[in-house]
């Protein structure tokens, strides 16, 4: 195992601007976030210049496209950067990487928050935004790419200068991480090859469902590179705050590579109510158990790498085993009160993806619950948490406000639970989802609605006292400005065991065959729907 | 199939309930709501 | 690589949880019909309204007990609002949107249909309780999205 690498200001410095970006984001977001639910529980009125649906879109796109792409950027760049020794590292690269994700994101940006692009974050056509808003969707990922670029160069690096020696897993895990989102966004550019000509009105109208198609492609694989970016911290980082190990590097590498052929090959089980053909429902159905399976090891790998732990400080069982961990620890209480959030929001995700079940769910509230236990659950209080860890080795500035951020993880997941399982319960009555209330003009069928939309409220409210209190650490820190000597940057050594198999270093083999099998699962699909000659259906602002 | 590298394997019944529990709670969650939605069509 | 005995007692566990669920799935789909809603036709968006049968929407008997209903999503408000259906029909919906793209879910039931515009998309319920059922849009359509429903009348 290799000595941490040394921190290096230039390095430290792109990794905080992407740091800082997803921070904003994420503040700005939940804000946005609290209004809504109460607006929702009609405990609010959104007013006219910023209507409820301008907010959502602008909650939607800070909160899963914003906040989540910066930090996991930013998180790979400084694995790359603290595992990789590099002394003559480039970084321009890496900065035009930045500056367009940042000149991407505040284009399109500016459109929502000008109210021309009031179409959510999944901007479902017929509804046309202004073009410049998918233009700026479209830089945001393209500056992606670049960073994506800068994983692999440094890769093929270490490949060269290591010969035969296995790729650090926490870069090994990055790099598939981003081989799997160039595959995924291949989908969302298509789309935006066809929304961006018809935005700008040279094209008269647009095929609906193929640009439904091209979104989930890339819409499934989006919440995998979330989740692969909190599986990095889980597996690779987590464990060094109770001196623990990685279960097993091969299985992990295992996990990885799974992730990265079956996330995209599922995207159909957004679309179960589409008109398109059963066979390919039932197909993206199976798929999607498939890559339930690296959950399914991860569960186990996690929960192993505690109780090893524990065994070796001699405590024995589950109870001794939780009890023993790191609880009073800011960083690893978010990401182990974020792995709880898991088990429900892993569990909706099997509703959802179960074919004939999703018509019980579907565009409910139910929806909204389930990604609020996976995103706003485990994916952020992860990524809030491992900020806690970043900024002292970032900033050299030791972490001001402990037991403020220690109670910003607690309140987070209180609130999100309360406010996740209140709205899984409205979906089921079949309260539908994305609207400003529910109120339905006093319908009965709607009166159960709103009393679990004024809990869900209570829930986003404990949310917002908890995004204060990490807005009042992150700022305290840096105003504090106190030294740390805690510069340095652990990531879990493998526990001894067997070599890693050849077979799963080919990261490029691998990728090849995510290609194909996506490739494959949308063959099909795709050609009936050439065969079918769907009339085009013309751009329309209905806000 | 017990293997020779088993005999080396640290017992973990902790993982094993968590995991094994996790799973019969799934069970029983995905029973339910298929019996909502059989009774509901 | 080696793989621990526990780890290996979960996935065969998982896995066969995840077949179990398959083939439930599978067998509600091809033994008892029971599927989410499939496409029956392709139709001009701009030119819904004068294209039968969606120029008059609303029920249409076909058998006794059976019924089809020709709705039409638009902003903001399906066409019929108000349905009355006789206790204990089979009926089969036929949704298409004139504009955007709606959601047609009937709270309580499994009835939750997408309309996109180009498309006609289908699925059938057997009514078998008495009530009022709400119809509500479900996929986001614009400023007036809280205010697309209707109603169902079901005696």
């Amino acid at each position: 195992m290799q000595s941490a690498v040394a921190s290096n200001p230039a390095e430290n410095r792109l990794v905080l601007a992407h740091v800082y970006t997803a921070t904003i984001a994420v503040c700005l977001g939940a804000v946005f976030g609290v209004l809504q639910a109460f607006s929702r529980a009609d405990a609010l009125q959104a007013p006219q210049w910023f209507d409820y649906y301008r907010m959502l879109t602008a909650h939607g796109v800070l909160m899963a496209l914003v906040f989540t792409t910066f930090f996991i950027t930013g998180l790979a760049e400084f694995v790359l950067y603290r595992n990789i020794a590099r002394p003559d590292r480039k970084l321009t690269v890496g900065w035009i990487g930045w500056w367009l994700m940042f000149i991407g994101t505040a284009v399109a940006a500016a459109m929502i928050l000008a109210g021309n692009a009031t179409v959510l974050y999944t901007f479902y056509a017929p509804l046309k935004a202004s073009p410049f808003f998918y233009l700026g969707a479209t830089v945001l990922v393209l500056g992606t790419w670049v960073v994506a670029y800068e994983v692999f160069e440094n890769v093929l690096y270490f490949r060269r200068n290591h010969p035969g020696a296995p790729i650090p897993l926490p870069v090994f895990m990055m790099a598939t991480t981003f081989l799997m989102w160039i595959i995924a966004t291949l989908g969302v550019v298509a789309e935006m090859y066809l929304l961006i000509p018809w935005a700008f009105g040279w094209t008269p109208g647009i095929n609906v469902l193929l640009t439904r198609m091209f979104f989930w492609y890339f819409g499934h694989p989006l919440v995998y590179f979330w989740i692969m970016g909190a599986y990095v911290i889980w597996y690779t980082i987590i464990p060094t705050r109770y001196n623990g190990t990685v279960f097993s590097d091969g299985l992990a590498r295992l996990t990885f590579l799974m992730l990265l052929i079956l996330s995209t090959p599922v995207g159909i089980h957004h679309e179960f109510m589409e008109p398109i053909a059963s066979k390919w429902k039932l197909l993206h159905m199976v798929m999607t158990y498939g890559v339930v399976i690296p959950s399914f090891l991860t569960a186990f790998a996690i929960f192993a790498s505690f109780e090893l732990a524990a065994i070796k400080n001699g405590q024995r069982g589950f109870i001794r085993t939780v009890t023993s961990l790191p609880w009073n620890d800011p960083f690893f209480a978010a990401a182990g009160y974020g792995m709880l959030l898991f088990i429900l929001g892993g569990f909706g995700g099997m509703v959802n993806a179960s074919y004939s079940m999703d018509t019980l769910v579907h565009n409910t509230i139910w929806i909204v619950g389930h990604f609020h236990a996976t995103v706003g659950g485990p994916v952020a209080l992860t990524f809030i948490g491992a900020t806690y860890w970043l900024i002292p080795r970032l900033t050299g500035r030791e972490l001001w406000g402990r037991s403020i951020a220690l109670w910003q993880a607690r309140l987070w997941f209180i609130g999100m639970l309360i406010m996740s399982l209140s709205m899984h319960y409205a979906g089921l009555l079949g309260a539908p989802r994305r609207t400003a209330s529910v109120d339905y003009a006093g319908a009965a069928a709607a009166a159960p609605w709103e009393p679990a939309m004024l809990l869900a409220a209570a829930g986003g409210g404990i949310l917002f006292i908890s995004i204060c209190f990490f807005a009042t650490v992150a700022i305290g820190t840096l105003f504090k400005n106190e030294k740390t000597h805690d510069t340095l940057a652990d990531f879990a050594p493998a526990e001894a065991g067997a070599p890693t198999p050849a077979i799963l270093q080919h990261l490029f083999r691998w990728s090849a065959v995510a290609l194909v099998l996506a490739v494959l699962a949308y063959t099909g699909p795709f050609i009936e729907l050439f065969h079918s000659h769907v009339p085009l259906a013309p751009g329309l602002r209905t806000w | 199939m017990k293997t020779d590298s088993d005999e080396r394997d640290v017992p973990l019944p902790g993982t094993l309930a968590f995991v094994l529990g996790i799973g019969v709670a799934f069970l029983i969650g995905w029973f339910a709501l298929f019996a909502l939605m059989a009774e509901r069509w | 690589m080696h793989i621990h005995r526990y780890e290996r007692w979960w996935m065969t566990f998982g896995l066969a949880m995840l077949v179990v669920f398959m083939a439930t799935i599978f067998i509600a789909a091809f033994a008892d019909n029971i599927n989410p809603p499939t496409g029956s036709a392709t139709i001009e968006p701009t030119k819904v309204g004068s294209t039968p049968p969606f120029d008059h929407p609303g029920l249409r008997q076909t058998a006794d007990g059976n019924y089809e209903a020709y709705y039409v999503a638009q902003v903001f408000m399906f066409s019929p609002s108000k349905l009355t259906i006789p206790l204990g029909s089979t009926v089969t919906f036929y949704v298409t949107s004139s504009d955007v793209v709606h959601g047609f879910e009937i709270a309580r039931t499994d009835i939750n249909i997408m309309a996109i515009p180009g498309w006609v998309n289908s699925a059938t319920y057997r009514f078998t309780k008495a009530g009022t059922y709400l119809l509500v849009c479900n996929e986001y359509c614009g400023i007036g999205h809280q205010n697309m429903y209707g109603t169902i009348e079901v005696k």
